[in-house]
């Protein structure tokens, strides 16, 4: 409970966070939700809005191993731009497409985040973009133009993990024992891709069984888990 | 020198093997494992998977991954055998334009004889790869109740998938054959196959070379692939009750579970208990959650005691239909993978007081068997060379809806036999001819063939005119029957080709197809390779420019760099020629970096 004497002071801050953020002053909002967390950390009101502004996650800090954690359909896999913040599923939602309950982005406010997407991309940084990306379409949910944008993204992106991949009758072999492992925080699919490796099959059999799925979340996944030293890539076997 | 090739074409998985010096040895596949599932699917792609990689995908790909084709092969759309069938896969079948079973795949109708064909093709290339030579001939093994329809369809697909099946032997025979029961004077065996999607009873009698089943009695919905859903159900109980979450309701951790459960099965035939560890199965509020479950032997032979009974049961009736008691059953064969479980062979030899055979690997017996069989026709191995027998009685439809038998069962074809019949109505002008297989008394019981008009019979009183009738079976299994009116000459025939609702043209079709995708998939292997090894030496290239770059001139670097272009275009281009050539480059251009490097 917040202590009593504070109470004005943070529906105050609560209410001057909402002006800036419907300003477009996103920095301001947050510095001011901050501060109801300062005399109150447990205010759920706060929490809520800097959950949705993914300045907190309900998981705590962002590591390598501490990856955000799909349900087996969302698009949230890890994206090899650890630095970048996390798109966790909103507050209020299912994760699975449900209607989302988050703050409404304004016309402003969109206009400078996919200025941002441009830069990014035009540096090459398309993980940054598609996160962007991500971030609006969170917001902003079936945003068309947002939409095109991060499926052109996913498309360079994915061209970008399949060179890295190939050639692809090349055979992973699981480098980190199981105990590691089990320290991923892994969504199922990346579980699914991982329970396949088994020192025989190739990149290119992983990508044929895996077809069925979003091809983005698979090569990114591979591509994690070559990167973080989870797999390595072995050479073909004989025929 | 020809190569027979000996094929087990299984439910659930297949298996080849071939004589080699005389010694019949399976072949492995390219993974390296004896057996093949049985498995096709079609990927979104439009992509044809066959074995490992399609069983892989096939929880996740339901639709359109084809199993258990053995089951409707040769069977009519409105069978019992179709009906259920399709209450237990995910794809669909639908009726053919002969009232045969078709199934959709991809967007796509296919006969069941084309699916078995993809599993066949891959079986021989399997072997071609193994021998490193063209394989065009082939024995093989179907279940000792298949008929006519199912024989001929089972040929048929080898036709299809290039491969002249120069004999078709039952299984149980074939295991018998791999432990060389025909060198010993006559043996009665009893062949209990467990498979991974049926269960068979076979009691035969071997003396001399001459196989002859007694008897036959099986389950085509019982197999190990059962062993695995209790495993499974019993996984997804306990994970439901700790985590709150079905597994069985999503398709990926369901796949996973699958895997598991046969894994775990295996493994519980050598061991006492094992853990069952899933990581990363499930999340819940966008926490991983792991499967972690105990599971023993015990546990697993309770999960499971009520289907080992069932089998146990079908033998009991097998052994009173063969007439022979347990004491004159001499040996005890097991074939299947899940023959493995001790507590199946302990059932097993409780119920026939004797220890069953165990020295050949029962997923293996029956290929072998075939192989032996293959060696022997072509004249090159010491086996017996089997007479094939007409599995089923053959005859006609006659008055008041009777069966008059013609050519009974395990009749040794090929053969001849003919029988006088006459009309049952005053100046009665036709006989209709209804050819029939089957051993029930009764027309409508047994599986109708064929049948035909003899007309210009010459009007006379009832049981006056005799028409003779003869059934003639050659050495393919081919049945022909005719029917003349002695008095007047008239006649007419038919031959049953039992082509299980392929005609001519599309079976000729078909053929073609594959010879086209044979070509088609050469030429795809062989640029997928130059691309793979044109990819490597690009990545070689990439990793060592950047070591020996201030060795080399600009000009030099720039153009080791533009080959990187060329490579990305000539991949996209499918284009062979540019393909050769940039692998000399790159190939040179290393040279030149190692030299550097040096």
């Amino acid at each position: 409970m917040a202590p009593t004497g504070s109470t004005n002071e943070v529906q105050e801050l609560l209410d001057s966070g909402l002006v800036h953020l419907f300003d477009g002053k996103v920095q301001e909002a947050i510095v001011s939700w901050m501060k109801v967390l300062d005399i109150d950390p447990g205010d759920s009101r706060a929490l809520d809005y800097l959950e949705t502004l993914e300045v907190i996650e309900p998981q705590g800090p962002s590591t390598i191993a501490d990856q955000p954690v799909g349900n087996g359909e969302s698009d949230e896999w890890p994206s090899p731009f650890d630095s970048q913040p996390h798109l966790d599923v909103l507050p209020g939602t299912d994760g699975e497409g449900g209607e989302l309950t988050g703050l409404p982005l304004f016309d402003d406010e969109k206009g400078g985040l996919l200025a941002q997407v441009a830069e990014e991309r035009e540096q090459q940084n398309m993980g940054a973009a598609l996160d962007i990306c991500e971030e609006i379409l969170k917001r902003s949910p079936g945003d068309f133009d947002t939409e095109e944008l991060a499926r052109e993204i996913k498309e360079e992106l994915v061209g970008f993990y399949l060179d890295q991949l190939k050639p692809l009758d090349q055979v992973p072999q699981l480098t980190a024992d199981d105990s590691n492992i089990l320290e991923l925080s892994l969504d199922p699919i990346g579980g699914f891709l991982l329970s396949q490796v088994d020192g025989r099959i190739t990149v290119e059999e992983l990508l044929t069984i895996m077809g069925t799925f979003d091809q983005y979340r698979v090569v990114s996944a591979l591509h994690y888990f070559l990167s973080n030293g989870i797999l390595e890539l072995g050479p073909a076997t004989e025929d | 020198m020809d190569r027979v090739i000996g094929i087990d074409l299984g439910t659930t998985n297949s298996c080849v093997a071939v004589c080699e010096d005389g010694e019949p040895r399976v072949i492995p596949n390219r993974g390296g494992y004896p057996t093949t599932p049985s498995i096709v699917a079609v990927t979104e792609a439009g992509k044809r998977l066959v074995g490992h990689i399609a069983k892989r995908q096939a929880v996740t790909n339901s639709a359109n991954t084809i199993f258990a084709a053995k089951r409707l092969i040769g069977r009519p759309f409105k069978s019992d055998e179709v009906a259920r069938t399709q209450e237990t896969v995910a794809y669909q079948l639908v009726e053919g334009p002969d009232g045969d079973t078709r199934i959709v795949a991809g967007n796509r109708e296919y006969s069941v004889q084309e699916i078995s064909s993809y599993i066949l093709q891959e079986m021989k290339k399997v072997a071609e790869e193994h021998l490193g030579m063209e394989v065009a001939k082939a024995v093989v093994t179907v279940p000792a109740y298949y008929g006519d329809s199912q024989r001929q369809a089972t040929k048929i697909a080898g036709e299809i998938a290039g491969l002249d099946v120069i004999r078709i032997i039952n299984e149980p025979t074939a295991a018998a054959l791999a432990y060389g029961f025909e060198r010993q004077m006559s043996r009665n065996v009893a062949v209990y196959d467990l498979g991974g999607g049926t269960f068979d009873i076979s009691i035969m009698t071997v003396d001399e070379g001459v196989y002859e089943v007694l008897s036959t009695s099986g389950d085509t919905f019982l197999g190990g692939l059962d062993f695995d859903n209790r495993i499974i159900d019993f996984l997804a109980e306990s994970f439901l009750g700790q985590q709150g979450i079905d597994l069985r309701q999503d398709k990926i951790a369901l796949q996973r579970l699958k895997e598991a459960a046969e894994n775990a099965k295996c493994e519980l035939s050598f061991k006492s208990s094992l853990e069952v560890t899933l990581p990363f199965i499930a999340s819940k509020d966008n926490v991983p959650i792991h499967l972690q479950q105990e599971l023993t032997q015990k546990q697993l032979e309770d999960l499971v005691g009520d289907l080992v009974e069932r089998t146990i049961a079908i033998c009991r009736s097998a052994q009173e239909n063969s007439g022979l008691t347990m004491d004159e059953i001499d040996d005890v064969i097991l074939v299947g993978g899940q023959t493995r479980m001790p507590l199946v062979q302990k059932k097993v030899e409780d119920f026939f007081g004797k220890p069953a055979q165990k020295g050949l690997n029962p997923d293996e017996v029956v290929a072998l068997g075939a192989s032996i069989q293959g060696n022997a026709l072509i004249g090159e191995g010491e086996g017996p060379l089997l007479l094939d027998v007409t599995p089923k009685t053959l005859g006609i439809a006659t008055v008041g809806g009777g069966f008059s038998r013609l050519i009974p069962r395990d009749t040794t074809i090929p053969v001849q036999k003919s029988h006088s019949f006459t009309t049952v109505t005053d100046n009665q002008s036709a006989v209709k001819i209804v050819v029939l297989q089957g051993e029930s008394d009764q027309a409508a019981e047994n599986e109708l063939l064929g049948e035909f008009l003899l007309g210009g019979i010459r009007p006379a009183p009832k049981a006056v005119p005799d028409v003779m009738v003869t059934f003639s079976i050659d050495a393919d299994g081919i049945v022909s029957v005719a029917a003349k009116d002695r008095d007047t000459g008239k006649e007419q025939s038919i031959t049953v080709t039992l082509s299980g609702g392929i005609s001519k043209d599309e079976l000729e079709n078909l053929v073609n197809e594959r010879l086209v995708a044979e070509v088609a998939e050469k030429e795809s292997d062989d640029l997928a390779k130059l691309t793979y090894h044109v990819e490597s030496l690009a990545g070689q290239l990439k990793n060592k420019l950047p070591l020996v770059e201030a060795t080399l001139g600009s000009e030099q670097v720039d153009a080791f760099v533009a080959l990187g272009v060329d490579v990305k275009r000539a991949i996209q281009g499918r284009d062979w020629d540019s393909l050769k050539q940039l692998e000399t480059e790159l190939q040179d251009a290393l040279d030149i970096i190692g030299q550097q490097a040096t």
